[in-house]
């Protein structure tokens, strides 16, 4: 196993098209069929520019084979049955076209997600447009079983209900997931025609403020707008164009908007929560968290409920770097994304965590519970402590949480 | 030591119509210049760009690897630091030698980049020592203080009980001589 398994494949790849007299990819080698896609493309724009489009394939990730598929029991989870559903809201896009949308799920982990993108017929997807698709002009749907990613996904509350507020910089017009091009500044490396246009790419904001908002005022270049949040959870969703000097490209979410031109959320009962544009401190009286939201109970276990022999053994590799693999029977099962046990790991001499994993998966009580930290060069003894952290969902690891045992392991 | 050479020698002699001779130099070496280049650009993605395009750049340059001059490692570094002072003077990773090859955009997984970063926490103090071997040591510790802790020269200076001045010169001469080894080692 290599330290970039992505970049071996990709070199030996290049590498076997490039020796003499390799075979070069279809896409690359025949004139022919890129004169006749030219041509197919342009009756795809054409349709597109007189109102008719067409649909295309569904939107699908693009090959990464050393993903694990999703699974019901990690990470995210997969999406219930029959949750998905698309909601009533719908922004229309600066230059006019297809609207924008949200669909929301709720995952077998004890998560809800939030899914944008452009509406056509009642299903929410990407169009085939600014090297979306290969630019067929078409609209491809979004598959309801995929999850848009952990930014857009959050623990559901103790009465189901979601709660979210993501704000998303440079999403390319297409509405495409799995972006068909990279904001500027965020890739470095990305060829130039791999860039988005910035013309091309719009700030969104959206979320479910719960069914108490009446109201939200949301101030973009210099004019304040107010809109009101549709269907029983709240729903709203901003698209604006995509600004030269926006600090921060990616995506952030949170209970209450941050990162976000919302000025001001009205409720029923009179609280108003206002919220200052530049960063500063969280909004208070009340606005700290929406009104209506009830966390959902998260599990607490004792030292002694959780207390285990933690096992940690050192394997060589042929890299000549050292693994660590730590291993322990778990007390207490892990049920959804709501909890889950971390491992830190220090190496000799250094005050903090130089590694950090999480188990990221449901576990059974008297399974037994396996991590592994790679490439380790530095000889000497390795500390560790493993935990029982309550998630934020996200699968993300976190520090901090109640101690099940500490470990070490040393590297000759 | 003289097998290892030949070793890295046959590999590169054979990659041109054996992928997977080039693909044993790549593991090889691959963990020399992650952490090489991750302790030099503090990134964990940047690194993964820099070091493809090093390894893509050794590929086009394979047949100029002479044994007799040095090991293969040494001649790797020489390239991922002509590479990284490029993609510096210029904003933005150098991608020539992975266009060349028609190499496509990588897209790694978290856990790629989680794995990048621990080499190159593990093996940080190894790379840069490496990277300063070549300097009097005056302009080592100077160079190491200012661009590798991020002090500054007024720190530096106190520190070493010398004027900035001195210290600035010591800098700027350490990274030219850094500059001009690596304008040698293209």
């Amino acid at each position: 196993m290599t330290l970039i398994p992505e970049l071996e494949r990709e070199l030996t790849h290049a590498i076997r098209l490039h020796a003499p007299g390799a075979r070069r990819a279809w896409w690359r080698r025949v004139p022919l069929l890129a004169s006749l896609t030219t041509m197919l493309l342009g009756t795809a724009v054409a349709l597109a520019a007189t109102g008719v489009i067409g649909f295309g394939a569904p939107e699908s990730p693009p090959g990464t084979p050393h993903i694990r598929p999703p699974s019901p029991t990690s990470g995210l989870g997969v999406v219930r049955t029959g949750s998905s559903r698309l909601l009533p809201v719908r922004a229309q896009d600066p230059a006019g076209g297809l609207p924008w949308g949200m669909r929301v799920s709720e995952t077998t982990r004890g998560l809800g997600c939030v899914a944008v993108g452009r509406v056509l017929d009642g299903e929410l997807g990407a169009l085939g447009i600014d090297g979306a698709f290969g630019d067929d002009g078409r609209f491809h749907p979004l598959p309801v079983a995929l999850t848009a990613g952990p930014g857009e996904c959050a623990p559901l509350d103790a009465r189901g209900g979601l709660f979210i507020n993501i704000s998303a910089n440079d999403v390319p017009t297409s509405g495409s997931v799995f972006r068909r091009c990279y904001p500027p500044g965020m890739v470095v490396g990305a060829h130039p025609s791999e860039l988005c246009v910035e013309k091309d790419e719009r700030n969104l904001y959206y979320g479910l403020l719960g069914p108490q908002a009446t109201s939200i005022a949301y101030k973009y270049a210099g004019v304040t707008h107010t809109i009101a949040p549709r269907g029983p959870q709240g729903a709203y969703l901003i698209v604006v164009p995509t600004a030269g000097g926006d600090d921060f490209n990616g995506a952030t979410s949170a209970l209450m908007p941050t990162r976000s031109p919302i000025t001001r959320i009205a409720y029923r009962g009179g609280l108003v929560c206002r919220f200052p544009q530049a960063e500063g401190p969280p909004p208070s009286d009340g606005c700290a968290t929406p009104p209506g939201y009830v966390p959902a109970p998260a599990p607490h276990p004792t030292i002694a409920q959780l207390r285990t022999p933690i096992d940690a053994t050192v394997t060589d590799s042929r890299t000549a770097a050292w693994s660590i693999t730590v291993t322990f029977r778990v007390r207490v099962a892990i049920e959804n994304a709501l909890a889950q046990y971390t491992v830190e790991l220090r190496s000799p001499g250094a005050p903090r965590a130089l590694g950090i994993g999480a188990s990221s998966s449901d576990l059974r009580a008297g399974q037994q519970a396996r991590l592994t930290f790679s490439n380790l060069t530095r000889p000497g003894t390795y500390n560790g402590v493993v935990t029982f952290t309550t998630s934020n969902g996200l699968g993300a690891p976190e520090f901090g949480g109640t101690l099940v045992g500490r470990f070490h392991a040393r590297i000759p | 030591m003289r097998l290892k050479r030949d070793c890295d020698r046959r590999l590169l002699e054979r990659a041109s119509s054996a992928p997977e001779a080039f693909a044993e130099f790549y593991r090889r070496h691959e963990s020399a210049v992650v952490a090489f280049l991750g302790r030099l650009s503090g990134d964990a993605q940047l690194t993964v760009d820099l070091t493809a395009e090093t390894f893509a750049r050794a590929y086009s340059a394979r047949e100029q690897f002479d044994p007799a001059r040095g090991e293969a490692r040494a001649w790797l570094l020489g390239i991922a630091r002509n590479v990284l002072a490029a993609s510096l003077d210029r904003g933005r990773v150098e991608s020539q030698a992975r266009e060349r090859l028609g190499m496509e955009t990588l897209r790694v997984s978290e856990q790629t980049i989680s794995g990048v970063e621990l080499t190159v926490i593990e093996s940080g103090e190894e790379v840069v020592r490496e990277w300063l071997d070549g300097l009097p040591a005056s302009e080592r510790d100077a160079v190491r203080r200012r661009v590798v802790d991020d002090a500054s020269y007024a720190q530096i200076a106190a520190e070493l009980s010398c004027s900035q001045a001195v210290v600035r010169q010591r800098v700027s001469r350490g990274l030219s001589r850094l500059r001009r080894t690596a304008m040698e080692e293209r």
